[in-house]
């Protein structure tokens, strides 16, 4: 299991040439199925040209390094989650936690995700372990989750 | 147990549209359907820079979820324009409100008058009774805020509200003890709202 906030500013290496090709800035996270996992990571330092890395084309996610398999796979955002989260609106960490009975349930402290396919397992939010698959949706105001109170949420 | 909120904490809390993760809108006033004695929508504000009345309404069925923090729809898709639109045409109604109705017992007594209107939340969320003030046929309780639950079938009109006289033993003076007594009052009553 890994951490988002430790992958965070973690360097991006690429395999064939052996070279540092930025930082990790920020991860996309596809919620579109029920299957929430990253699909992208946003890398800084690489230039607009080399902005993000699908996590098709990462081959390893370590402690020291992620790494990718050659810059020619890199590329500028072009998907309308990859827009956003370069404007700022889809950041998962530190965002409002908010479930969709509408009760706020803390901040996004932390999430754990698989390092080889990177499926989200967990959103942490104050002691707080949310299975990732009940994450819906991540946006300017909040990061949506599937109330996990059976029966309506706790008042 | 499900959170119970009164109707006035619902104006002010956020819309937020679960497809995009944004609030687009802020809840202005709760529109009450005198005939039925429950929500039928709210008015809305813009937020921020261009805060401000919006020219669109929500619509209580199309509300999927509703707790002390936000209240929730699928998307913005289901804001509706106001002209021309009955939670719109409501508004503009202002003495369709059920807030000052007064609520009478089946049994002839005046048991007070609504000053607001409790919602269990929960997806979807449900009017589960009323926040009267007593009258003096409620005897000590006379003069105070009290809760009363709502049967699962009302009649109203535009002069009372009209609740079976059992429902006088199922007052409760706050909210915290006000979900047992709705459950216990309508299992009573054998039967739940749909």
């Amino acid at each position: 299991m890994s951490s988002l906030r430790n992958l965070i500013g973690r360097k991006v290496m690429d395999r064939g040439r052996a070279e540092q090709i930025g930082k990790v800035s920020g991860v996309v996270v596809d919620t579109s199925s029920g299957d929430v996992r990253i699909a992208s990571l946003r890398l800084s330092g690489a230039g607009d040209e080399h902005e993000f890395a699908d996590w098709d084309h990462v081959t390893g996610s370590g402690e020291d390094a992620v790494v990718v398999d050659g810059v020619d796979n890199l590329h500028p955002p072009r998907t309308t989650l990859e827009e956003r989260l370069k404007s700022g609106d889809t950041e998962l960490l530190g965002k409002r936690l908010l479930s969709d009975h509408g009760n706020e349930m803390g901040k996004v402290d932390d999430v754990d995700f698989d390092g080889t396919s990177g499926r989200i397992e967990h959103l942490v939010a104050r002691n707080d372990r949310i299975e990732g698959s009940r994450l819906r949706s991540v946006g300017p105001y909040a990061a949506i989750v599937t109330c996990p109170h059976e029966g309506g949420c706790p008042g | 147990m499900s959170l119970l909120l009164r109707a006035s904490e619902i104006m002010k809390l956020p819309v937020v549209a679960i497809d995009c993760a944004d609030a687009v809108a802020d809840v202005k006033d709760v529109v009450f359907g005198a005939q039925e004695g429950e929500i039928f929508g709210f008015t809305l504000n813009n937020r921020g820079f261009f805060a401000g009345p919006m020219k669109r309404v929500l619509h209580w069925d199309d509300v999927t979820g509703l707790g002390r923090d936000a209240l929730m729809v699928e998307s913005t898709d289901v804001l509706r324009p106001l002209k021309n639109d009955e939670v719109g045409d409501l508004a503009a109604q202002k003495d369709r409100s059920v807030i000052g109705s007064d609520v009478l017992s089946d049994g002839g007594s005046r048991l007070g008058s609504v000053t607001d209107v409790i919602v269990m939340c929960g997806a979807p969320p449900e009017v589960v009774g009323y926040e009267i003030e007593a009258s003096e046929a409620m005897g000590p309780r006379s003069g105070k805020k009290v809760l009363i639950p709502l049967p699962d079938t009302l009649s109203v009109s535009g002069q009372a509200l009209m609740v079976p006289a059992a429902a006088e033993a199922f007052v409760a003076d706050d909210l915290a003890g006000f979900g047992a007594s709705v459950e216990e009052f309508r299992s009573q009553l054998g039967g739940t709202r749909p």
